[in-house]
């Protein structure tokens, strides 16, 4: 993107059209410059049943969206649906070391959560932390900064 | 990124997030539900019906050709006959060379109705399969290309039992009147995320140095161990 790290691309690839956002953000607020659509070809109920004209649909929304905001785009955030796609909530549990709740053991109670049994065809794309229960307090968002001994946390994946 | 999670970014406010919403996404191929609280998402779910079961169904009810009845469905798609005057009249290209027709617009009502009845009922149904029904306080916001079909919100209030409302991105500025769309919700709201992610990335990288990240790091395996 030309040196210019504040640019964001959204693409969302749908079954109908896919389209390109392309935002600039400037303080704290975000300015949409170019848009892009293209009709989709080559997705079926979400899932993609033809890569070569997804790609070349992709290519020219991403044109457009180039077009109109003078950019050049080298990196997008995508989106993903379909039905293959599920959520299932895991719980992670880890011993509080010293007696407040650090940066470190958050990431550590993530990491636990995360180790959980998947089919080898799956992965894991998101670990949405829902809550955190300290000391059997729970609907605790933050945590760090608090007391307690043990606690787990509740998460969708 | 999930897209009902970067819709949401985009179209729900974040006291609605907090008490509780259900987000529908009517997308063309598939509809999509997450459902959130707490400022959190709670459910999701991918329901492989959208927009283009409608166009289809036009297709097939009215013999039209298929990209005459996207076409139909755009400028005159409605999902409740009852709105409509028996009078009105639309305009039905023939397929294969054969003459045009003329046929009450109504029939475009009865066509989309069941259609638009049976996504939201299914959406119903998983929502109280996963017992979220008194989740969602809030109602329900519908966004995404279908969205824009006359009478969708009045179905899904009819369906759920609750408020509905349509879902526009909002919370930026530029190019607004454009984006101003539920087709571009999802869209919009992987920016946002983007945004959101990557000013926690500098926020951490800031943070420290090199050297002082390398070194913290060493510290945190030991103490792992210890």
């Amino acid at each position: 993107m030309q040196g210019q790290d504040k640019l964001l691309v959204g693409l969302d690839v749908g079954t109908t059209k896919i389209c390109a956002v392309v935002g600039e953000v400037s303080g704290g607020e975000i300015n949409i410059i170019g848009v892009g659509t293209h009709p989709s070809i080559g997705l079926h109920k979400g899932v993609v049943v033809n890569i070569d004209s997804t790609v070349e649909s992709i290519k020219k929304a991403v044109e457009e969206a180039e077009l109109m905001a003078g950019c050049e785009i080298s990196s997008v955030y995508a989106g993903i649906a379909g039905g293959h796609i599920t959520g299932f909530n895991s719980h992670g549990i880890v011993a509080i070391k010293g007696s407040e709740v650090t940066r470190h053991d958050v990431d550590r109670v993530l990491e636990a959560a995360r180790a959980v049994a998947i089919p080898m065809d799956r992965e894991v794309i998101h670990v949405l932390p829902q809550e955190y229960i300290v000391d059997e307090q729970s609907g605790i968002t933050n945590p760090v900064g608090m007391a307690g001994v043990g606690w787990k946390q509740k998460f969708i994946l | 990124m999930l897209e009902s999670l970067a819709s949401g970014e985009a179209v729900l406010s974040d006291e609605e997030k907090d008490l509780g919403i259900a987000l529908v996404d009517l997308g063309g191929g598939t509809t999509d539900l997450a459902i959130f609280s707490s400022k959190t998402i709670k459910h999701t779910f991918v329901l492989a019906l959208g927009g283009h079961n409608l166009t289809n169904d036009i297709a097939i009810g009215l013999r039209a050709p298929f990209a005459e009845a996207e076409k139909i469905k755009k400028k005159y798609g409605t999902c409740i006959s009852m709105n409509i005057s028996s009078e009105e009249t639309i305009d039905v290209p023939g397929m294969g060379g054969r003459k045009s027709r003329q046929l009450p617009r109504q029939v475009l009502g009865e066509i989309l109705e069941p259609r638009m009845e049976e996504i939201f009922a299914l959406i119903k149904r998983e929502i109280y399969r996963a017992e979220m029904e008194h989740v969602i306080v809030s109602g329900i916001v519908v966004t995404g290309g279908s969205a824009l079909l006359d009478g969708v919100l009045e179905i899904a209030e009819m369906i759920f039992n609750l408020p509905a409302r349509l879902g526009t991105p909002f919370g930026i500025k530029g190019l607004v009147d454009v984006v101003n769309n539920p087709m571009y919700a999802t869209g919009v709201g992987l920016v946002l995320f983007g945004a959101k992610n990557q000013s926690q990335k500098n926020f951490r990288i800031r943070d420290k140095n090199i050297f002082n990240r390398v070194v913290d790091r060493m510290k945190k395996w030991f103490n792992d161990v210890l």
